[in-house]
């Protein structure tokens, strides 16, 4: 008897390891979840941010409904192939497919983010317009031009197996985000969810911690990624760059530029969205201005689709509370900013 | 793998599971794949590195044992220039780089020598230690060589131990790879409490203190007198719950399985003497030293003159065991002076005014005094650099009752912090004793702690300071 609950408590965590282990059956397990009423996680589902934090106020389901308010009617024909590398501010769960964009007859996202993204090839004898978007905070990647190479394949780089590349293939397969991945499938369930949020309101009323990569501030009307907001993280708005990064940063993207259209792309545009707080909290530190240095950098050739002067100006919200994207506010600002580009093309 | 993440805690229901149901014979096996799995966690190519000096120790044990005269020296400096070898090239090369370009840069010349870039693999001094243990051990006479390759390897990896220590003894481990050890509610108890109640030192208290000592030396020319004094404080308690709370889950861990580790800690903030801490504090590390180092020095059986350069020489090697570093080296140098001036005062104090060490105040005060200079050596360890120590130090001198302080901890986190170092010195003090076997106590206790690391814990995924060593 104690030999077999030995032997299945055994395979039960065997089973949870392997699953854990496999970034594939993880996204199964991912896409199967978000779906299913049953094995619900509540993690994503009320915002990212919420999903890191528990904190009971910010629980609100995203509002992702694709009112067609403040969009801009474009009536030019639909003659522009359209690629996009992206990251999750252009997901799935703001574009569809090509309706949205102005003269656009075909689209197609390539998730930068990911390890599945194709070589981009352009469609011979039509229009062929490439977006390269990225969040700020992950924009200080571009200052090591390897990380173009890697991530856009660029260059059909020889594969060249080098130690350092060994140990990362084997972190990468058998270690790659495993903490994330057992915590979603023992933990990440709606009935553990009261539980988790009584441990962030009680940290949260007697110490005024909240746990988990979140900021709260000052005012405490919404969350922000932590990383965003820390000066010592490289991914936050009031870490200092130099200008020689951002010279670096501008050769990168110049050079991205010069690599497509000589591929064969009509254009080349790059689009950086602003992290939330650049824009509602430019005060909390001191702002680093990433985005204006590169946007107004005397070198930068790429053309770009700016949505930090429209973001900065707007009274709209643009952001949502409990999460560290955009709402369709801020994505629609973006698309009218981006479907003018596009209506000047469709001619 | 941290021993504070649920990475951890799949691997150690899987591995123990697996160990009580499959037969004595194969358990090696188990436990030495499992130990390679767990170490490749961190990075994984370093597993090279130590498959090295464990190919290299285990033949050199067997030629020790059989051969005699030189060449059983022979083989035994082989072996220990193979393992310092890889701690230096690993750990030492690029701090003695900088030396040298901070000499070469006085006289203005730039250095020629080139900087690796590597990092350090998790925990090298302490298995390298316990390999060197293995084969002196052998040379002595006092251990078998061990003709089992796989117990050999899992001597050295055995995962419990294999990052942070205790750094164990061949005569005290090998013998127990060998022994069948069936299923024992007794161990699976003691185990189990121990592993709570280092988890409960990790993640309640350290990474707790963590956060106001991290700000606080993160900003020490911002910060006030009082502030780094508290922080220094919060350090002794956070360093000790960190590294005893490892050693706790390690010790436990093994002992569920039936093998028994050394113990590292005895409430050492409780001695009265610096000579008493280093006999409670990282127990395995200072009888390794004293074992290899201080006494084939000497140790006490020399002239007063010669006693003084043992211990000094033994503290600046624990120094230098610790970190590639000036403020380790200056750390383990502090120890050495506070040790040679107690011996030099307990003399005069003797010949002087005799003290009754039962005296409750007396006792109060040496403790006192003890964690005092424990805290103000523990400065150098925890600064970044020296500059940084000299400006806490400077800053604690000028300290005054009514200065700002900014840990970033509200008021009832500051209060909760203190309350939790004072219940650990309860608990350490043993005034406090619940006997925890039966079931009807033990189950309610384990779900208690459990629920308290839940609540209070930290869980940041912050790794153990003595990792890095």
């Amino acid at each position: 008897m104690k030999r077999s609950v030995l032997i299945l408590v055994t395979s039960f965590f065997v089973l949870l390891l392997a699953v854990s282990t496999s970034n594939d059956v993880m996204e199964a397990v991912f896409n199967y979840r978000s779906t299913s009423s049953l094995l619900k996680s509540d993690k994503y589902f009320y915002g990212d941010l919420f999903g890191l934090s528990y904190l009971p106020r910010f629980k609100m389901k995203l509002d992702f409904a694709t009112a067609e308010v403040g969009r801009e009617k474009c009536t030019r024909p639909r003659t522009i192939n359209l690629f996009v590398a992206g990251d999750s501010y252009l997901g799935e769960y703001y574009v569809k497919d090509h309706t949205p964009f102005c003269g656009v007859k075909s689209y197609r996202f390539l998730r930068v983010n990911l390890s599945e993204v194709g070589m981009v090839e352009p469609i011979k004898g039509e229009t062929n317009l490439l977006l390269v978007e990225m969040v700020e905070r992950d924009l200080r990647r571009y200052k090591d031009p390897d990380y173009l190479l890697q991530k856009l394949r660029i260059e059909d780089t020889p594969v060249k197996l080098t130690i350092r590349q060994l140990n990362a293939v084997i972190k990468k397969t058998f270690f790659n985000e495993i903490n994330r991945h057992i915590e979603y499938n023992l933990f990440s369930y709606s009935c553990f969810t009261p539980i988790k949020e009584f441990k962030a309101s009680f940290n949260f009323t007697f110490f005024k911690r909240i746990a988990g990569d979140v900021y709260l501030p000052p005012d405490t009307s919404r969350l922000l990624f932590l990383p965003t907001v820390d000066p010592l993280s490289r991914s936050s708005s009031f870490v200092s760059i130099s200008d020689e990064e951002i010279d670096a940063i501008v050769r990168s993207l110049n050079h991205l530029h010069h690599y497509y259209t000589k591929k064969g792309f009509d254009e080349v545009y790059f689009s950086a969205i602003p992290n939330p707080v650049s824009v509602l909290y430019p005060g909390i530190g001191t702002y680093n201005n990433l985005i204006p240095r590169i946007q107004n950098h005397p070198g930068l050739l790429i053309p770009i689709v700016n949505i930090y002067d429209c973001f900065t100006s707007t009274e709209q919200d643009i952001y949502f509370k409990n999460d560290s994207h955009w709402n369709m506010n801020g994505f629609t600002l973006w698309l009218n900013e981006f479907n003018k580009i596009l209506e000047r093309r469709a001619r | 793998m941290l021993f504070n993440s649920l990475h951890f805690f799949v691997f150690f229901i899987i591995v123990t599971s697996l160990y009580f149901l499959i037969p004595h014979q194969r358990r090696w096996s188990l436990l030495l794949i499992s130990s390679c799995y767990f170490y490749m966690a961190f990075i994984p190519i370093y597993i090279l590195i130590l498959g090295f000096t464990v190919i290299i120790d285990y033949f050199a044990g067997i030629l020790i044992e059989s051969t005699a005269g030189d060449k059983k020296r022979i083989f035994l400096v082989c072996s220990l220039i193979a393992n310092i070898g890889v701690l230096a090239a690993f750990k030492y090369y690029n701090f003695l780089n900088d030396n040298l370009s901070f000499l070469m840069h006085g006289i203005g010349r730039s250095n020629p020598v080139p900087y690796l870039s590597i990092i350090l693999p998790i925990g090298l001094s302490f298995h390298t230690f316990q390999a060197m243990s293995y084969t002196i051990e052998v040379y002595r006479g006092r251990q078998k060589a061990e003709r089992h390759f796989g117990i050999y390897a899992l001597y050295v990896m055995f995962y419990p131990q294999l990052v942070a220590g205790p750094i164990e003894r061949p005569q005290n481990l090998l013998h127990q790879f060998h022994e069948q050890h069936p299923f024992s509610a007794e161990n699976f108890k003691t185990g189990l409490l121990q592993i709570a109640f280092g988890l409960y030192k990790k993640v309640v208290i350290a990474d707790r203190l963590a956060m106001a000592v991290d700000y606080a030396y993160g900003n020490v020319q911002d910060q006030s007198g009082l502030s780094l004094l508290i922080a220094s404080v919060f350090y002794s308690f956070q360093i000790y719950c960190d590294f005893s709370g490892y050693s706790d889950i390690a010790i436990g861990s093994a002992r569920i399985m039936g093998v028994k580790l050394m113990s590292n800690f005895n409430a050492p903030y409780f001695s009265q003497s610096i000579g008493e801490f280093w006999k409670r504090w990282h127990i395995s590390l200072s009888t390794w030293f004293r074992d290899y180092v201080y006494i084939p020095l000497g140790g006490n059986r020399c002239g007063p003159l010669r006693v003084r350069f043992n211990l000094m020489a033994v503290f600046l090697l624990s120094g230098l065991w610790h970190g590639a570093n000036w403020t380790f080296v200056i750390w383990g140098t502090l120890h050495g002076f506070f040790l040679i001036i107690e011996k030099q005062l307990s003399l005069l104090l003797v010949k002087v005014v005799p003290v009754n060490g039962s005296d409750a105040i007396v006792r109060v005060l040496r403790t006192a005094t003890t964690f005092a200079a424990v805290t103000a050596a523990w400065i150098f360890f925890r600064a970044e650099t020296f500059e940084k120590a000299l400006v806490i130090l400077g800053k604690l001198v000028h300290i005054s009752p009514f200065d700002r302080i900014d840990l970033k901890l509200n008021a009832a986190e500051l209060l909760f912090s203190v309350l939790l170092i004072l219940f650990l010195v309860i608990k350490e003090s043993g005034s406090v004793k619940v006997n925890i076997r039966p079931n009807r106590i033990f189950i309610p206790v384990i779900v208690l702690i459990a629920c308290i690391c839940y609540f209070f814990g930290v869980f940041n995924q912050k790794q153990f300071i003595y990792f890095q060593f």
